[in-house]
């Protein structure tokens, strides 16, 4: 019987790609938001992206209106008259969870102004939806879970209705607009706990709300593997593994495969590190060990500037059989295109005469100038 | 499931620049994975008019976060994930189907629905009466033409679990063809 369960939902499911053909495709959302922008240090641009971003953090908190307390049904039994309440829906449509706990998962409007939104909220397993104008009335029209009896409600009481997903609570603005709160996989003590973080929004909350809406994902957080699995095809990118420079397991990958590659005491690749980009970047592993080499080479070249410097002869003669080993290094060779090996060379050459000046203009070429004493 | 959605911009001619790569165009994503999106979300939901709402919906999260989605392994799994989710709320469902029914100006009984045979439409009926997980499984694969694994990665959860569901989702569905047939 397995097997005939196979060959009939797979004829549904040919049945449902046939079909598919009938639907629509609309046009990809280009025109209707632009990505988000990226910022960029040592710009004019800078300040006044910051001065964006204190304004964006600031002022919601300043529309939320943290004196209103939501109406909640008086006692377990009760779908009567509600408990204390002020300055709830004056405006509507509008509402947020004020508790950070509670992450915001979508938040839209139907069209704008329209007085119709949905907004859902995420904490765990727990789920909380805010429906309110056409939206919520046509569920309270057209569904068994939200039954005609809950139309009666008005802006001095609460309904209560349980729901396949949860506990709802349904009430009337007291500018008349309907509003349904939904709260999935919670009981009824958690969820008049969760309506008393209930706060109307003005327009500008709103779409700051959405701005954040769409800023989550299922995974997107910092815990993103460095390591994505897939590999080079060859040629310039290598064969190696792409690794992910922008998240947080980046600088562990990134380090581990400096392991072997030495530098002078007290010297680590610090600045590499915090120079990685915050932008989605990836790179094989050839390229990150190029990108460790080149900079070890400009370490040691700083570490023998110095040591001349400080008159340190030690150091100095270390620093030397480093700079000429450099040239022979296997990922900058892997790369070269004849530029950088040169390079490296005439740096070591410059280092044995004695050439300060030579090896700092050299430094200034290979774009090394963050190791240079006095930079 | 997807064709590799990184495009290489390693620069020709640049001794040590490493090669780095970028997300594919997301109108091209868009346009090969709408119809797929949309057809989960049917198959889970059974309207057309949420299907289509939670495909666009899902593909637009996508599109604001595009430089961090495209660049995941699989961004088709990313969505996937959000219309399989959102396709098994009852609630959803039925916002976006309110949402729908503003928008073209119709009754509920106005709404479309996808021409099939009825042994399919009837099929994937059974599909939405499942348990969630184990309908989100069957659709994933039997619709969706995914690997266990990929499944696993889809929904976050393991292999195993993909197996479990779905051998249960297989029994529970052929009681009920049986049970149907002999009406």
């Amino acid at each position: 019987m397995v097997n005939l369960v196979d060959e009939r939902i797979e004829r549904a499911a040919s049945d449902l790609h046939d079909a598919l053909r009938a639907f629509p495709v609309p046009e990809p959302p280009q025109s209707r938001l632009e990505p988000t922008h990226r910022l960029r240090l040592g710009s004019l641009g800078t300040m006044a992206a910051a001065f964006v971003v204190v304004l964006l953090i600031g002022l919601p908190a300043l529309l939320l209106n943290t004196g209103g307390e939501i109406r909640v049904p008086a006692s377990q039994d009760s779908v009567g008259p509600s408990v204390a309440m002020s300055g709830l829906g004056i405006d509507g449509p509008y509402f947020t969870i004020d508790d950070p706990t509670w992450t915001v998962m979508e938040a839209w409007a139907v069209a704008e102004g329209d007085r119709s939104t949905n907004s859902s909220y995420e904490r765990g397993e727990a789920t909380v939806r805010i429906m309110t104008g056409s939206i919520a009335s046509e569920l309270l029209a057209q569904t068994s879970d939200y039954p005609e009896t809950a139309l009666t409600i008005n802006s001095t009481e609460v309904t209560e209705r349980s729901t396949s997903e949860g506990i709802s609570f349904i009430w009337t603005t007291s500018d008349g607009l309907p509003v349904i709160v939904a709260f999935g996989q919670m009981n009824r003590e958690q969820a008049l706990e969760v309506s008393t973080a209930l706060r109307p929004l003005d327009v500008d909350g709103w779409e700051q709300l959405s701005a954040r809406a769409a800023l989550i994902s299922p995974t997107l957080d910092g815990s993103d593997p460095a390591r994505t699995g897939r590999f080079g095809t060859g040629g310039e990118e290598g064969t190696g593994e792409w690794i992910r420079l922008d998240v947080s397991e980046a600088p562990g990958v990134i380090l581990e495969m400096a392991d072997g590659i030495v530098l002078p005491p007290d010297h680590t690749f610090d600045r590499l590190i915090s120079n990685l980009p915050d932008e989605p970047t990836e790179m094989t592993e050839e390229g990150i060990m190029n990108m460790l080499e080149f900079e070890a080479g400009c370490i040691w070249t700083g570490y023998w500037l110095d040591s001349v410097a400080s008159g340190d002869t030690e150091s100095q003669k270390r620093a030397q059989k480093v700079l000429d080993e450099i040239p022979t290094w296997p990922a900058l060779n892997a790369s070269d295109g004849g530029g950088v090996i040169d390079a490296w060379t005439r740096n070591s050459e410059l280092a044995a005469a004695g050439d300060v000046q030579g090896v700092l203009d050299n430094l200034y070429t290979n774009n090394c100038t963050d190791v240079v004493p006095g930079e | 499931m997807t064709a590799d959605p990184l495009v290489d911009l390693s620069v020709e001619g640049e001794d040590w620049m490493p090669a780095v790569r970028a997300p594919e165009p997301f109108d091209s994503f868009f346009r090969r994975e709408f119809r797929l999106m949309a057809g989960l979300a049917y198959a889970l939901s059974g309207s057309q008019v949420a299907a289509e709402d939670i495909a666009q919906e899902a593909l637009l999260a996508a599109y604001r976060r595009w430089d961090e989605v495209g660049l995941l392994d699989s961004p088709g799994g990313w969505v996937r994930r959000v219309v399989a989710n959102q396709s098994v709320s009852s609630v959803r469902r039925r916002v976006s189907e309110a949402k729908g029914l503003i928008r073209l100006g119709l009754r509920h009984e106005g709404l479309a629905r996808p021409e099939m045979p009825s042994d399919s439409e009837w099929i994937w009926s059974l599909v939405r009466r499942l348990p969630r997980r184990q309908a989100q499984v069957v659709a994933l694969y039997y619709f969706d033409g995914l690997s266990m694994s990929e499944i696993g990665n889809v929904l976050e959860i393991s292999k195993e679990s993909v197996n479990t569901h779905l051998r249960r989702a297989r029994e529970t569905l052929a009681g009920e063809l049986e049970r149907g047939e002999s009406w």
